[in-house]
């Protein structure tokens, strides 16, 4: 069954990273939040919101929700100075990587992203002092979030193992949610797709796929999955590659030359490779030099772009590479967002769940199912390494010809 | 830090011991407290039954209002500054009875306080 965790159960974790009153407003605004809360917003001196189901409100100072932002409580600057250290558990001295970065890791997975002033050191970023913005995004872990995508993959590239994929979209439309899932399925395997349980190695950068907090993973990555912890991206698919011998490897947001690198070099040892990258159309990836390069030497065998038309984690088209771009066709299940609640008690998924795809219909682009049915996309050079540019329906996938 | 002031307590003996460990104790247990409140609360509780005088306890108060609020680099500094502190109310409780004398291990104390924070 599709099922949404650490969210309702994490909330007294999340409440603890803020001060008692702020706490409070916050406990009693998200009660009454509609819809499934994503992000909560304190920017000094302006107004408290919380942000979700492709909305945000304002947070009053009873604790009640407001679209009237005058309305709103404004943290001030002790607020945030005490939230900041709230959410380094008292130890911002400890969370100097981090905080350079811009954000810091909660324990379960939630990840508090930080905008102030920057303190500089030999023309590097030291710190940030006074800051003045908290992005504090809720993590939320989807089982079942890549059930219709890998079924759709086993259908379209039969075989043992997964194809090496790129999942792609624009910020904050379930990259990551899905990757973890995908994580924990390969990890313990699927009877139904005909693959067995693969050795999965994460390397878990921005601490958001894993959620590891003292060495631990909090989210579920599955049996077979070894995680490499705040670790640089391309460093650690290496080392996880020497060391752990993985059947496949998996890693977040690349876009890097280095990250170029280390993916080629999983590619040569046979290694499949699972990444994330943000775009919002095949053009748009291909215009980043490492991917491009990447996508140019065929990396990828699938290419998954993902979109919020019916949530977060929709999947919006998926292009098999092998044969340039052509897009198949995902079938009325495509298009279901993780996590949103229907499902279909007919479909057996994997590790005893049921997938995500559910009975919903409508939605134009999508059409039943048809073994074998691909439309041939008009971007297909894209695979070639060229970034011809496409109309916007091109780059939302709706231009298939 | 709590595991930081842990660690300086079981390294010492004592009521000082009791102070880091009910400063950690306070952080374990508060939702919302920050590092500089369990220091104060902790050293609020232990304060009226020690030797300490009221300007030793001012400056152990001002070093709660940094703690765990800075990068490493400023937390050194700010533990430096209370130590130099220490030091000079200790040369005058030297100056008087032994009872104040006490005084003279906290400067030490911190010393391990600021160990434990740059190796955490």
């Amino acid at each position: 069954m599709v099922r949404e965790v650490g969210r309702v159960e994490a909330w007294p974790e999340v409440l603890s990273a803020f001060p008692r009153g702020l706490a409070a407003l916050l406990e009693t605004a998200a009660a009454g939040f509609p819809g499934p809360l994503e992000e909560i917003r304190l920017r000094q001196g302006r107004p408290l919101m919380l942000v979700g189901a492709g909305r945000d409100l304002a947070v009053t100072p009873a604790g009640r929700l407001s679209s009237d932002l005058a309305q709103a409580y404004r943290p001030t600057a002790e607020d945030l100075g005490r939230t900041v250290q709230l959410l380094a558990q008292n130890s911002l001295y400890a969370w100097e990587d981090e905080i350079r970065q811009g954000f810091l890791t909660l324990p379960g997975g939630h990840r508090a992203g930080l905008v102030g002033r920057a303190v500089l050191e030999r023309g590097e970023v030291r710190t940030l002092k006074q800051v003045g913005g908290v992005s504090l995004r809720l993590a939320r872990q989807v089982r079942g979030a890549a059930g219709v995508l890998l079924e759709r993959l086993a259908r379209a590239f039969p075989g043992p193992r997964p194809p090496s994929l790129l999942l792609f979209s624009p910020p904050q439309a379930g990259k990551t949610t899905v990757l973890r899932d995908l994580v924990r399925q390969v990890s313990e395997g699927s009877p139904t797709l005909g693959w067995r349980g693969l050795k999965v190695g994460l390397v878990d950068e921005r601490s958001e796929l894993a959620a590891s907090f003292g060495g631990v993973p909090q989210l579920d990555v599955g049996p077979r999955t070894d995680v490499l912890d705040a670790c640089p991206k391309a460093q650690g698919l290496m080392m996880l590659i020497r060391s752990m011998s993985p059947d496949l490897v998996a890693t977040d947001e690349i876009g890097r030359p280095e990250d170029s690198l280390a993916l080629q070099e999983a590619l040569g040892a046979g290694v499949v490779v699972a990444a994330t990258a943000h775009g919002g159309s095949l053009e748009d990836l291909a215009r980043r030099p490492a991917l491009r390069q990447l996508l140019g030497l065929g990396a990828f065998q699938a290419a998954v772009l993902l979109g919020r038309s019916r949530g977060p984690g929709t999947v919006e088209a998926v292009w098999d590479l092998r044969k340039g771009a052509e897009r198949i066709d995902l079938g009325e299940a495509a298009g279901q967002p993780p996590g949103a609640g229907s499902q279909r008690p007919d479909r057996p998924a994997h590790g005893g769940e049921l997938s995500p795809a559910a009975g919903r219909t409508g939605g134009s682009a999508l059409r039943p199912a048809v073994a074998g049915d691909r439309d041939r996309l008009r971007i297909h050079p894209v695979a070639r390494g060229l970034a011809p540019g496409g109309s916007r329906a091109q780059r939302s996938g709706g231009a298939a010809v | 830090m709590p595991a930081a002031l842990r660690q300086v307590a079981a390294g010492l003996s004592g009521p000082a011991a009791r102070l880091f460990d009910q400063a950690a104790a306070a952080l374990e247990s508060g939702r919302g407290i920050t590092g500089g409140e369990g220091w104060t609360r902790a050293l609020e509780a232990y304060y009226p039954a020690s030797a300490l005088r009221p300007e030793d306890a001012a400056a152990l108060r001002l070093l709660g209002s940094s703690l765990g609020a800075s990068d490493r680099q400023e937390q050194v500094k700010h533990l430096n500054l209370c130590r130099e502190r220490l030091a000079h109310l200790e040369g005058q409780a030297q100056d008087h009875a032994g009872r104040y004398g006490r005084v003279w291990g906290y400067g030490g104390f911190l010393t391990g306080l600021l160990v434990v924070l740059v190796l955490f």
